[in-house]
């Protein structure tokens, strides 16, 4: 329990514009930032520090672990996702495997033992939104979904216009 | 008699990942590869299971003999001399095809016009 609280504290104050006092740490505790949440159809919402949020489907869980399993057993596992300029709408999402800690600036969103780090930047760009593995005929890929931030979306979904 | 050369061709990674994707769908008769009209750069390749030969398809087979990619009509004119490749990594696999016709794609890759 103390080393998940200690946890929680160092995430929380890896959030560069919040310099989180032990007071509004409580704060974070209390509103149930951090809890887990379940939504309809097997989708889990994770919440970060910040007040960021990010879900990911079942079939995002099942590949990480898939991946994680054909890690490095030694070495931290989790996904990457950074919002970059670039795509036919103006911003894109990245995808990449780490096999690090997060940096200094990342909120980290965790369930289950799968981790996604995003970095502080990309963050309010990508919260709300959902992490998911399409798994089709012609193509598998992490792909989000469903970003509240966005106004218009690439037809093929690796780009979008955000909402300012 | 003159041999016709096949429309497009396989390689050898799509081949082996068409394979196993039949395999689970033992019913099919190969896969079926049309375009659609969407994407920011006109068209899209669009592969589904397919029954049957249906009419006017060209049925294009793999070097092994094994696979069968049924070329919808509509879409010969466009995927003549393509090449349907399987690229995989962690983050995504996917079927890429190397069109020769295409003027220009799309930044993602998913759509091309002619």
């Amino acid at each position: 329990m103390l080393l998940h609280l200690r946890c929680l504290w160092q995430a929380a104050s890896r959030v560069p514009e919040q310099k989180v006092s032990a007071a509004s740490f409580k704060r974070l505790l209390s509103t149930g930032s951090f809890a887990k949440e379940s939504a309809a159809s097997g989708t889990e919402t994770m919440r970060g520090a910040g007040g960021f949020s990010l879900s990911v489907t079942e079939e995002c869980v099942r590949r990480l672990r898939e991946l994680a399993t054909r890690a490095p057993k030694h070495l931290p596992f989790a996904l990457r996702v950074t919002v970059n300029s670039g795509g036919c709408a103006g911003f894109q999402y990245e995808f990449k495997l780490e096999h690090s800690g997060p940096a200094a600036e990342d909120v980290v969103f965790e369930k289950d033992g799968v981790r996604v780090y995003v970095d502080a930047i990309s963050a309010p760009l990508l919260s709300g939104a959902t992490i998911d593995y399409e798994d089709e005929l012609i193509r598998s890929a992490f792909k989000v979904e469903g970003n509240p931030n966005a106004e218009a979306n690439c037809s093929c979904g690796t780009s979008f216009a955000p909402r300012f | 008699m003159c041999r016709s050369r096949a429309a497009m061709t396989i390689t050898e990674a799509a081949a082996k990942r068409l394979r196993s994707l039949l395999e689970k769908h033992p019913e099919s008769y190969g896969v079926r590869l049309s375009l659609k009209q969407r994407g920011c750069n006109g068209l899209s390749y669009q592969l589904d299971y397919a029954k049957e030969r249906r009419r006017f398809e060209e049925e294009v087979v793999s070097a092994d003999g094994r696979v069968r990619v049924l070329v919808d009509p509509r879409a010969m004119l466009h995927v003549v001399g393509t090449e349907m490749d399987y690229v995989e990594n962690d983050l995504a696999s996917e079927f890429v095809f190397r069109n020769p016709n295409a003027k220009g794609t799309c930044g993602c890759g998913e759509s091309f016009n002619v």
